[in-house]
């Protein structure tokens, strides 16, 4: 700045016409450069930002032009389906867990739904039901079933659909950290300390299927359960 | 200005004097923590965090009472009723030796396993044990006094005595108390601040522990204790002891809580029934 007060203080200096023929000089530099500063008597000063607030309100307006567009077309397209878009996860907060005299033979009957259940269950001496809802709607969630099953052991077996997650049963995923394949079907399994006692989970024709085996014959009955239920 | 200094002074002094009166208030009025579970009014987090433990070898031992305890849930009916789920838990335990406990009900199976809450007789128990433990009378919950001496009134008015032994010293569960309480067949009501509730699956070479951490304070029996050495070559490097335990809750009804973890033991007894 104090550079260019030097300058503007040596033309000052000069003549008069000398003076007005510098002054006509840059004048015309400025305007061959398309500077934004123009002469104003003896001062150069900046011109308008006319130009400058053209552009920025055009920017502006073409911005708010797009994000309409995107918006409206959020909203009007067709959501898309699939287990990904449509996943949840559901805490205890978020539902209840309420005893049923149905057993999943009879849930999957009366709902015409294609669940698996052991062909074996009318043999059991002893089951247990539960069903799990959400608060909201009363939509079951989860079905829940506990057997002493032919040979004794004691299973629990947890029934979702593929695209729900609850977060008491996450703990089965978490531990089934052994993979295995029956029937090109991946389980996802896992042994405990206890004898007899094995877990595993798996994914089939839109349900998933959750098990937990105590004082089985062998140590991965859960895996031969696992064969009934596919009918293998 | 002095004066005004003062008035600073004076104020200053006043807002001591004003908060330790608060403070000597608050810590006059004592009362018994509430065990209200994780029953549909309370609200409470459960997270879960998982570790691989590598290893070259592992050992362990584990010891439970007889057919392990029954794994009674809450009823949805009964609000914050872990009190008296863990008390129907252990009467229904002794209803094999007394059948009288629960009346016209066998609480276990030919193999000697435990059933499961059934749809009448365990929920009338419950309930019954709701009211004698003045379940959500003075504040949401049982407190353990309220909670011990509801059990204790039952199983007295069953026409049996009860006695509780202690089996927590400092922070922590006694291990060798509860080891000869689960040795001798005698279930554990355990007072916990809060649950880490551990699972473990293992491999030929590692094992997963997986914890599922509930807050919110809870009362649940203890059957077992599981021990576990991790070995490195021939050094062991790592121990854990465990208590196995009916948790009370709705799927997760079992599991394992770690004995030196100093944050959850409020209290814990051992139950004999005779």
């Amino acid at each position: 700045m104090s550079r260019e007060y030097e300058f503007h203080k040596l033309i000052e200096s000069q003549d008069e016409q000398h003076k007005k023929d510098l002054w006509q000089n840059i004048q015309h530099s400025l305007e061959e450069d398309n500077s934004e500063a123009e002469i104003n008597g003896n001062a150069i000063i900046l011109k308008s930002n006319k130009q400058k607030l053209k552009h920025k309100i055009a920017g502006l307006v073409l911005s708010f032009v797009v994000l309409t567009i995107a918006v409206i077309a959020i909203l009007i397209s067709p959501v898309r389906s699939g287990p990904v878009d449509n996943f949840r996860y559901c805490n205890k907060n978020e539902y209840y867990i309420n005893d049923t005299d149905k057993s999943v033979k009879q849930y999957a009957a009366e709902n015409n739904k294609d669940i698996k259940y052991f062909s074996w269950f009318d043999e059991v001496s002893y089951f247990a039901d539960k069903q799990c809802k959400l608060n909201t709607t009363d939509e079951v969630i989860c079905l829940y079933e506990e057997i002493i099953d032919l040979n004794d052991a004691y299973v629990q077996y947890y029934i979702t659909d593929n695209k729900t997650e609850i977060d008491l049963i996450k703990p089965i995923t978490d531990l089934c950290v052994q993979t295995v394949f029956l029937g090109g079907v991946k389980i996802n399994c896992c042994s405990h300390s206890n004898e007899g006692s094995s877990s595993a989970w798996f994914e089939y024709s839109g349900y998933k299927y959750y098990l937990s085996v105590e004082d089985g014959p062998e140590q991965d009955y859960v895996l031969t359960l696992i064969s009934e239920l596919l009918d293998m | 200005m002095k004066s005004k200094a003062k008035r600073i002074v004076s104020w200053l002094i006043l807002s001591v004097i004003a908060a330790a009166s608060l403070c000597m208030t608050g810590f006059t009025k004592k009362s018994e923590v509430r065990y209200n579970g994780y029953g549909e009014a309370v609200l409470y987090s459960a997270e879960t965090t998982k570790e691989t433990i590598n290893f070259t070898k592992r050992e362990y031992t584990y010891v439970e009472t007889v057919k392990a305890v029954p794994k009674y849930d809450q009823l949805s009916d009964l609000p914050n009723s872990c009190g008296p789920t863990a008390g129907a838990t252990i009467v229904g335990f002794y209803d094999k030796q007394y059948e009288e406990l629960i009346p016209d009900y066998t609480a276990y199976l030919p193999n000697g396993r435990y059933k499961g809450r059934d749809m009448v007789y365990v929920p009338k128990l419950m309930c019954e044990l709701y009211t004698l433990m003045r379940t959500n009378v003075d504040a949401e919950g049982v407190s353990q006094t309220d909670c011990l001496n509801g059990l204790r009134t039952y199983v007295n008015n069953c026409g049996r005595t009860l006695t509780y032994s202690n089996v927590k010293s400092g922070y922590i569960i006694n291990e060798t108390s509860y080891a000869a309480a689960i040795n001798n067949n005698m279930p554990v009501i355990l007072f916990c601040r809060k649950m880490d509730v551990y699972n473990m699956s293992a491999t030929s070479t590692s094992e997963t522990v997986v914890c599922t951490n509930l807050d919110g304070a809870h009362v649940a029996v203890g059957y077992g204790i599981y021990t576990v050495d991790y070995y490195n070559g021939d050094t062991i490097f790592r121990t854990d002891k465990y208590v196995r335990i009916s948790t009370g809750l709705n799927f997760i009804t079992d599991g394992y809580l770690k004995i030196s973890s100093t944050d959850w033991c409020n209290a814990a007894y051992s139950v004999l029934v005779a």
